[in-house]
């Protein structure tokens, strides 16, 4: 089985080099969509389905939290396991993220393996 | 600003968080560290640099700079490409990359029950010279294709609106 997944990050290098260790970490991907913030991300989930969603928190227009709020309270999307891949590794805000419905979180930095472990788990896959 | 006591387990910290943003996702190994002090006066060869600014129970600013061909390569590894193919305005996206995770790094492990937010990236002039602000640090980081130079000014903040807070331990 292959998965559809969304990407959301502010910055295009970071979406590029989160695509590319997908790749590595050998994960089963069908597809991989993308969008620079919350808002577009949800424009692209109310066109195409996913499997997961990867987001970062801090991002200009809508922020990987109010994303992550959306989703919660949208009884179609929440259904859409969320991963939060930020830089900010403190015991606050990953309680904070998973308390808001996100089912995983990856600090940076991260090598492939572990986001293929993050998402292994989350999509209940067996390497 | 930092007090005395508190600012070599903080060079430690900064130190930790730039190797391990450097090997994990930039797959640069640093040959050689040093705390030492900048020199005054401009650095030698052209250089690129990037700052970000950072808030929270702690505030302050990172700041790195680097020779072009070491920052062409840091961003060639980042993008997985040949750094002669690698496109110029690529080059400043990959270390403003690098600084938000060396300053989400140092901060995670100086205060990991703290909160901050980290502002956007800015690109600065790396050859004007330029004193640190007082107490800030600066690891100086030896790479294959040259020296990399981190700034982290750190004083205490105000605790981010929506989050519990961490009282701060005296002043620092």
């Amino acid at each position: 089985m292959a998965f559809r997944l969304l990407i959301v990050d502010d910055s295009p290098a970071m979406r590029a080099f989160i695509r590319r260790v997908i790749d590595i970490s050998g994960f089963p991907a069908e597809a991989c969509l993308e969008a620079g913030n919350g808002r577009e991300a949800l424009e692209i989930l109310r066109q195409s389905w996913v499997d997961v969603i990867l987001t970062d928190i801090n991002m200009p227009e809508m922020n990987g939290k109010e994303l992550l709020r959306i989703i919660e309270e949208d009884d179609v999307l929440r259904g859409i396991p969320v991963l939060v891949v930020s830089t900010d590794a403190t015991r606050q805000r990953m309680a904070q993220m998973r308390a808001m419905g996100a089912r995983g979180y990856l600090s940076k930095p991260f090598s492939p393996e572990q986001l293929r472990e993050q998402l292994d788990e989350m999509l209940g896959v067996s390497s | 600003m930092t007090g005395a006591a508190e600012q070599p387990q903080l060079d430690e910290l900064l130190y930790a968080a730039a190797a391990d943003a450097l090997e994990t996702m930039f797959f640069c190994m640093i040959v050689e560290r040093s705390s030492e002090p900048l020199p005054a006066g401009p650095p030698d060869g052209e250089r690129v640099g990037v700052r970000l600014a950072f808030r929270g129970d702690r505030q302050g600013a990172l700041s790195l700079s680097v020779p072009v061909a070491a920052a062409t390569e840091i961003a060639a590894n980042f993008a997985g490409t040949d750094p002669a193919e690698e496109p110029a305005a690529a080059v400043p996206q990959a270390l403003g990359e690098l600084a938000n995770i060396i300053c989400g790094g140092t901060l995670s492990r100086f205060d990991p029950e703290g909160s901050f937010e980290i502002d956007p990236p800015q690109t600065f002039d790396a050859m004007a010279p330029a004193e640190p602000a007082p107490g800030a640090i600066t690891e100086t980081l030896l790479l294959e294709s040259g020296d990399l130079r981190v700034t982290l000014a750190i004083s205490p903040g105000t605790a981010l609106p929506g989050t519990a807070g961490t009282a701060l331990p005296g002043t620092v």
